[in-house]
């Protein structure tokens, strides 16, 4: 049986497919239209699915979405009524796409697809709830959902037991740590659905004393948080229920600065005002799982929503909570709910038991080498062909001697991370690199840290992690500190704070990868290799052999290593 | 017949018109539109929130509550009847 999911029309559009259980293909539309956040109709994706398994429309027994559109109009028309008149503007821009499209999805899909089955709607959090634990490898678990909004729920929590999730308590709009997350995230000057993680990065630079900080307390006035955890906004500070700019005037009194325009420099304030919404955040988070752990007694937590990405939270929960185990779907936000959508129709709607654990991330498409020969080919591109092991041999030489080269290998990733299949890699031992990477390869802002990715044995060498070390590693979801005695060795992939947010590469899930930080161990003594995204600013990662040509041109890398292909571009 | 109006179509000076001629439909959809909403927003939604607001009912919490011990509150309950998830609602 095939069950197609969809995610699309809010932002990070996305198409899985599941046959008999199990997620055999997933992708992001963005990767294909070179959109970045595409929120239009997964076209590309789902024929992407289909093709992947060599079946067509007719063969799909189910289509999941991940919301109920109805539901989600009813909270939005609720928000006109409750901000008449701040709203006008807002209603008159907005609503003609709900007509158009947004309450129009079965049309949409049958003309699009040509679709004649079902088409069921899973609530939004009942999606990411269910992308969580029912691909999880715990068979019971408590769940907890945090994210911007999705009908009206923004943070919910209950339990999974075996093929059944059960919800049990939730948040509702206008009160979400995720859109107050992206309040201050506008706020500073960055997008929001786009930029988060990058305020998160900064929060580094901010102080980390809550005593000390005074926005801490500044902060604290626009949320009231309860012992149990669920909070409460004071909407005076936001204007996000009634216009498309999110910080209110009074926001900007209280915090004392204007909202920082994209091309101003940050200052010390801006680090602090991200290192105190940061410390707001974990203390929520923290106090929810606390009382979640109360209410349903239980060893495992699944996490998902976007709020979930917040990998420097993420690195401190167990260590901060009662709970023994972790897991987090390395698509957290709303890409990753259309495997959510699907999973439940599957296992808690038809009532089949769970026969699937997602174990890698690696479900988008690959390219054989002779379609990538036929490529470099047509182009008129010289590569050197080289086994496995040569491949690995000179790849790890190359990084050791500060080239950077483009690393383009198996299936796609899933989920907003490189892991390995298309990364761009680079020596984390330079401490010139980090800037080198920024500045010239990625374009972007000079704060931002790089990952390091690190064989899973040798993980709690570097890292004061928790032990056993949770599958989320594997991921890049968990930010761990680095230990002091290696912070000095490992420049390029130390955060300020002396943080990192790792990559455990496990032998058997990306045994190539694996090979060649092994390769790279041998040279330099170090099990870690610098891993970023195969991409520049505002581009979505490469998924096919020209974008990631045309890419390492752009970027001006050193090398590129596509398949079993070698190609050099510069000697720079 | 089909060929002439194929070769019609891929005349420039038409081609130019019928963009011309779509510029124009966008932006009176775009008008109408503007106007049939600002019409419902201002008699739909303003004189539903004017009785809103004389019987005091309130549809989104706005405002903290330092009297409430939890802001908690019971999700809705969804069985695993496959009938209730054909709804959009």
């Amino acid at each position: 049986m095939y069950i197609l999911g969809l995610s699309c029309f809010y932002h990070d559009s996305s198409a899985a497919l599941l046959r008999d259980g199990k997620i055999v293909a997933a992708a992001e539309e963005e990767r294909f239209t070179r959109k970045k956040h595409d929120s239009s109709f997964p076209l590309s994706a789902i024929n992407y699915c289909l093709s992947s398994q060599g079946i067509t429309i007719n063969d799909i027994a189910y289509i999941g979405f991940y919301e109920k559109p109805f539901l989600k109009f009813e909270r939005l028309l609720s928000q006109y009524l409750e901000t008449f008149p701040k709203g006008l503007w807002s209603f008159v821009s907005t609503l003609p796409i709900w007509f158009s499209q947004k309450l129009r999805l079965i049309k949409i899909v049958r003309k699009k697809l040509k679709y004649k089955g079902s088409v069921l709607f899973v609530p939004h959090h009942l999606a990411h709830a269910a992308s969580a634990f029912l691909i999880s490898p715990f068979q019971k678990a408590a769940i907890l959902t945090i994210d911007g909004v999705g009908e009206w729920s923004t943070t919910t929590y209950g339990i999974g037991e075996e093929n059944e999730i059960k919800l049990l308590k939730h948040l509702a709009f206008p009160h979400s740590l995720g859109l107050l997350y992206s309040a201050i995230t506008a706020y500073l000057g960055f997008r929001v659905n786009n930029c988060e993680y990058k305020v998160m990065g900064l929060s580094a630079y901010g102080e980390s004393d809550k005593d000390k900080n005074q926005y801490y307390k500044k902060l604290k006035n626009t949320i009231d948080i309860k012992a149990d955890g669920s909070f409460c906004l004071d909407m005076d500070y936001f204007s996000y229920c009634f216009a498309q700019k999110m910080p209110s005037k009074k926001l900007c009194q209280l915090l004392g600065l204007p909202i920082r325009k994209a091309s101003e420099e940050l200052t010390q304030s801006h680090k602090d005002i991200a290192a105190a919404l940061q410390t707001i955040t974990e203390e929520v988070i923290m106090k929810i799982i606390n009382h979640l752990h109360k209410e349903v007694a239980c060893e495992n937590l699944v996490l998902a929503g976007g709020v979930a990405l917040n990998s420097v939270c993420n690195g401190k929960i167990l260590k901060n909570a009662p709970f023994k185990n972790i897991w987090i779907q390395p698509n957290a936000s709303d890409g990753g709910t259309s495997i959510g959508a699907i999973s439940y129709i599957y296992n808690s709607l038809l009532g089949n038991a769970r026969n699937y654990q997602m174990e890698d991330a690696f479900l988008g498409p690959s390219f054989s080498n002779e379609e990538i020969k036929t490529f470099l080919d047509k182009e008129k591109i010289s590569y050197q062909f080289l086994g496995d092991s040569e491949l690995v041999e000179i790849g790890a030489k190359l990084i050791f001697e500060n080239k950077i080269i483009g690393w383009f290998q198996g299936r796609m990733e899933w989920g907003p991370r490189a892991l390995g299949n298309r990364s761009i890699l680079a020596n984390p031992l330079n401490p010139e690199m980090k800037d080198i990477l920024n500045s010239r390869i990625k374009h972007r802002e000079s704060f931002r840290p790089f990952a390091p990715a690190v064989c899973e044995e040798s993980v709690s060498t570097y890292f004061e992690c928790d032990s056993p070390l949770p599958e989320a590693a594997r991921y890049m979801l968990l930010v761990y500190p680095i230990k002091e005695a290696w912070r000095s060795d490992l420049p390029a992939v130390t955060h300020f704070d002396g943080t990192g947010r790792l990559q455990a590469v496990n032998k058997d899930r990306n045994p190539l990868f694996y090979r060649l930080i092994e390769e790279f161990k041998a040279l330099s003594g170090f099990s870690v290799i610098l891993n970023t995204s195969f991409n520049t600013n505002n581009e979505p990662i490469v998924c096919t052999p020209s974008e990631a040509w045309n890419c390492a041109k752009r970027a001006g890398l050193n090398y590129l290593a596509i398949g079993n292909f070698l190609i050099k571009l510069d000697e720079k | 017949m089909k060929l002439f109006i194929k070769k019609l179509l891929n005349n420039r000076i038409v081609s130019f018109f019928i963009r011309g001629l779509k510029k124009i439909s966008r932006g009176l959809n775009f008008i109408i539109n503007t106007a049939l909403l600002l019409i419902v927003y201002i008699f739909g939604v303003g004189l539903t929130w004017l009785f809103a607001k004389i019987l005091k009912k309130h549809f989104l919490e706005m405002q903290p509550s330092k009297n409430r011990q939890t802001y908690w509150s019971d999700a809705e309950l969804r069985g695993s009847d496959v009938s209730d998830y054909y709804r959009q609602f």
